[in-house]
């Protein structure tokens, strides 16, 4: 028996290729079809002519083709919203950890800048945080600060309002 | 009146940070035509003169690294791409050629155009398809946060452009003050002493009675004693072992969207404060992120006579105050509103925060004290008319966060 090898290509899949004709068309037709087949609220939201790529075609498709098993079946009302159903939608947690040591953002730097003002304005030298501002770098250390200087000022406001509060009892 | 405003009892408002609307909201153009979003097409040239489209593939951190340039003298450009002539047109093509600025790489300059897909995230693109989303919630300035956010709170920044606000002498009063002396109840909620709150400054000088966290937001939800009037801050920074969820660059926008999915949870979770409370979510400003929709000029008589000098303003042109910033995400929640409800041919600002809550609240307020709001607020456009039912609705969404 004569058996004949088949080679494995050598070229690894090509997701960033640019669409070919016959995908722009397919693309395209899917675009029409769930437009057409699915109520506004279980489309992609995926804006099909920005795809370039064969990546995006087959993420495209593949979404669109699993949206049309699960949803095609049901109609969609006269104005494109599908039935009353009760929907609940799963939020996903975040897959990344705190970093403490990111810089801060120029927001986060001037509201250090403000809080800073505020201390001095409001709070007693000994009852002042004591830090020099220009030298917090980070989100942590911003954090830390702002968590000081907002706990002496709610301090300062208790004692404030308490006798006011005695003289009303 | 509707039944949904002679049931409205509370007005909160979830200010997030530095995320434009096409960035966030853009895509559902595709799945509701009438939302202003992105066709796909749209583009901006980078340093090279080639053109950036739009593509969806933002993702949730580390993209926006550095920050986006977000000052005024940025979003200046960012508008008008560099042109300073007194004719010049706001066209939007100067995104790509800002951010290249931050890092001088040609590639990661063009993720600027990037936007996210409605499945990334599932709170906000739910929230502005069950409910109202606007397709006209400009930022107050085109500048960066705090002024922005200062309209949220007083109708006005007093004249400032940038970060250095301190509000010395100022005549017109916050919307907190004017509840408060007119019998009313309103808060400002901060995530927790560690992040503490933005912008605010003066009003933690002299009121920090005013002030909350989060967690009291939570419990008053639940008990039945959330104040008339709440504005809510998202938590700035990475700290202990949670996550920033503001959405600034370059903080996770996922841990965003559970933010804003908690603070529906909570509303929603309460069966009474659900059916007589309006939730507004929306952005202090774009962030230096591509939007598509040139911001408009605004009409004469909402022009207060601010003006910020070029020393101020950062180019050789002064600012009259006159047009608006970069458009931004904007989605009004109640049950009294139509599912699919887009705002159209509507202009909105931040200073139609406090103009909403004290036409509801305190309709009087003008006749009483005449200058104490500016022309600016008192012109803006108010959005409670969009709560419409005659019959509150029992298909609302719920959300299930992940633990």
């Amino acid at each position: 028996m004569n058996v004949i090898r088949v080679p494995k290509p050598a070229a690894a899949p090509n997701r960033e290729r640019p669409l070919s004709d016959l995908l722009k068309k397919q693309v395209e037709h899917f675009r029409h079809v769930e437009k057409k087949q699915l109520p506004f609220d279980k489309r992609t939201g995926i804006v099909a002519e920005a795809i370039r790529t064969e990546g995006e075609a087959a993420e495209y498709i593949r979404m669109v083709t699993e949206k049309l098993h699960r949803y095609a079946a049901k109609p969609a009302d006269a104005t494109g919203i599908a039935p009353a159903e009760k929907k609940v939608v799963r939020v996903p947690k975040p897959t990344t950890s705190p970093k403490h040591d990111r810089p801060i953002s120029d927001l986060i730097r001037k509201q250090v800048e403000h809080f800073h003002h505020v201390e001095k304005k409001m709070l007693a030298p000994d009852q002042q945080a004591g830090k020099t501002v220009e030298n917090i770098q980070t989100e942590g250390e911003a954090a830390e600060y702002i968590r000081e200087v907002t706990a002496k000022l709610h301090a300062r406001e208790q004692t404030r309002l308490r006798p006011a509060e005695a003289g009303m009892a | 009146m509707p039944p949904g405003l002679n049931s409205l009892k509370h007005i909160v408002v979830l200010m997030m940070e530095n995320r434009s609307f096409d960035h966030m909201l853009g895509a559902l153009k595709a799945r509701d035509p009438r939302i202003d979003g992105l066709n796909g097409n749209e583009t901006n040239p980078d340093t090279k003169g080639d053109p950036a489209p739009v593509l969806p593939k933002a993702e949730f951190q580390s993209q926006l690294d550095p920050d986006p340039n977000h000052h005024f003298p940025a979003v200046d450009f960012q508008i008008f791409g560099g042109d300073q002539s007194d004719g010049r047109k706001p066209t939007m093509q100067g995104f790509v050629r800002s951010y290249f600025q931050e890092r001088r790489d040609v590639k990661h300059s063009r993720k600027i155009m990037y936007y996210f897909t409605p499945e990334q995230l599932p709170v906000l693109s739910t929230l502005a398809m069950d409910f109202a989303v606007f397709n006209g919630w400009f930022s107050s300035i085109p500048g960066p946060t705090l002024c922005n956010r200062a309209f949220a709170h007083w109708g006005t920044s007093f004249g400032q452009v940038g970060m250095d606000i301190f509000y010395v002498g100022k005549q017109s009063k916050s919307v907190y003050e004017r509840m408060l002396s007119n019998g009313h109840t309103a808060k400002i909620y901060y995530f927790d002493q560690v992040s503490s709150t933005m912008q605010v400054v003066n009003l933690l000088q002299h009121q920090p009675q005013l002030f909350g966290s989060y967690d009291q937001f939570l419990a008053d939800c639940k008990s039945g004693n959330l104040p008339e009037y709440s504005f809510i801050e998202p938590n700035y920074t990475d700290h202990g072992e949670m996550l920033a969820s503001d959405q600034h660059p370059d903080h996770n926008v996922q841990a965003g969207e559970i933010f804003i999915a908690s603070v529906y949870n909570a509303i929603r979770g309460n069966e009474a404060l659900w059916a007589s409370t309006a939730l507004l979510i929306v952005y202090d400003e774009h962030g230096g992120i591509y939007d598509h929709v040139p911001p408009p000029l605004l009409p004469s008589g909402a022009i207060d006579g601010n003006i910020a000098q070029p020393k101020d303003t950062g180019t050789n042109r002064p600012f009259n105050f006159d047009r608006l910033g970069v458009r931004v995400p904007a989605v009004l929640v109640s049950p009294w509103i139509p599912k699919g409800t887009v705002v159209q041919g509507r202009v909105f600002e931040h200073a139609s925060i406090p103009a909403t809550a004290t036409k509801f609240f305190l309709p009087y307020f003008d006749a009483q004290a005449p200058t104490a709001r500016t022309k600016r607020e008192q012109m803006a456009e108010t959005f409670l008319d969009l709560l419409t039912l005659d019959k509150m609705r029992d298909d609302c969404p719920e959300f299930d966060i992940e633990k």
